[in-house]
């Protein structure tokens, strides 16, 4: 399971508690769910300061392709897509 | 068997209509995404033990709610997803998870300074008193009470990679590498410190077998997006 946060988010701060500082996927997620293994990915979307990020979107879909077939192993791929709309 | 506890459905009409009328920027990058794993429009929801929607829809869920000013809404905090039929859900039914259970070691407030560094390419034979050890050369102040990792097998290589949350950020946070000593490892790997958390990060250690591996795209910040 592979947690993306949306652009300009941040890849563990997303999914943290500010006040608790409990990682949903880190620190609840594996207790109830087994045989799974999760990852979370970030990339640098910044949309202001210096560090303002100049990739375009397929450029982050290629990095992201190319991360999964980097890390994956021979077990079976899906796709979960969620949106906050 | 993951196979069992999840199950996979058919996006909803919301979602369709949508990513159909609002060609924003995220669904353009959602649509990339499934497109290229030739997946698109497959499953949006994770249930547990299998449960239907309907079933789902009578237990507690919690709803995630689009926030007008655009700001991050916190992520679910210990509470929220206490109880035992607790599930979250989109607003458009997209996503939902099993149960949360008490934990009975939540902190009840803990330091807000804490911040989480991730630190890559721990050798696979080392333990917490390993990078415990390596850490304490960098910061001599360091304490075991500072000191609560996570260890995981890297998504890359043989290695392993740590989340630990520190307060004591001086020492770590503008070191990129750190060169162990061939005093505290024989080894003496090179250690990555980083707290951008970019490309993939391990966040549990699986057990038994894998049989099965999903994608999840959150895009949980749509107002700072440019609408089309």
């Amino acid at each position: 399971m592979i947690a993306v946060t949306g652009l300009a988010g941040h890849a563990f701060g997303s999914w943290r508690n500010r006040e608790t500082h409990r990682m949903w996927l880190k620190d609840f997620l594996p207790h109830d769910v087994k045989n799974i293994r999760i990852m979370s990915y970030g990339y640098d979307s910044s949309l202001l300061g210096r560090s303002q990020a100049e990739n375009r979107l397929l450029d982050y879909q290629r990095l992201f392709i190319q991360d999964i077939e980097n890390a994956r192993s021979s077990v079976k791929v899906g796709v979960l897509v969620s949106t906050k709309s | 068997m993951a196979k069992q506890i999840l199950s996979i459905e058919q996006p909803s009409h919301a979602l369709r209509k949508a990513m159909s009328q609002r060609r924003t920027r995220s669904a353009a990058f959602l649509d990339l995404v499934s497109t290229t794993l030739h997946i698109r429009g497959r499953s949006t929801r994770i249930s547990q033990g299998g449960t239907s929607a309907s079933a789902q829809s009578s237990s507690k869920q919690q709803v995630i709610d689009a926030n007008p000013k655009g700001k991050l809404k916190q992520p679910l905090d210990a509470s929220q997803l206490a109880g035992s039929s607790t599930s979250v859900t989109t607003r458009s039914g997209i996503l939902a998870v099993g149960t949360g259970e008490p934990r009975s070691d939540d902190p009840p407030n803990s330091n807000p300074r804490l911040k989480c560094f991730r630190i890559s390419g721990l050798p696979s034979s080392w333990g917490e008193n390993d990078l415990f050890d390596a850490l304490h050369a960098i910061d001599p102040c360091l304490t075991r009470q500072d000191y609560q990792p996570s260890l995981n097998p890297s998504c890359y290589s043989s290695t392993q990679t740590a989340l630990l949350n520190m307060d004591r950020t001086e020492h770590f946070q503008h070191r990129n590498h750190v060169q162990v000593s061939e005093s505290v490892s024989r080894s003496a790997p090179l250690l990555t410190i980083d707290s951008h958390f970019y490309n993939l990060t391990p966040l549990n250690v699986p057990e038994g077998e894998v049989v099965a591996e999903l994608v999840i795209v959150v895009v949980r910040a749509p107002d700072a997006i440019p609408r089309c």
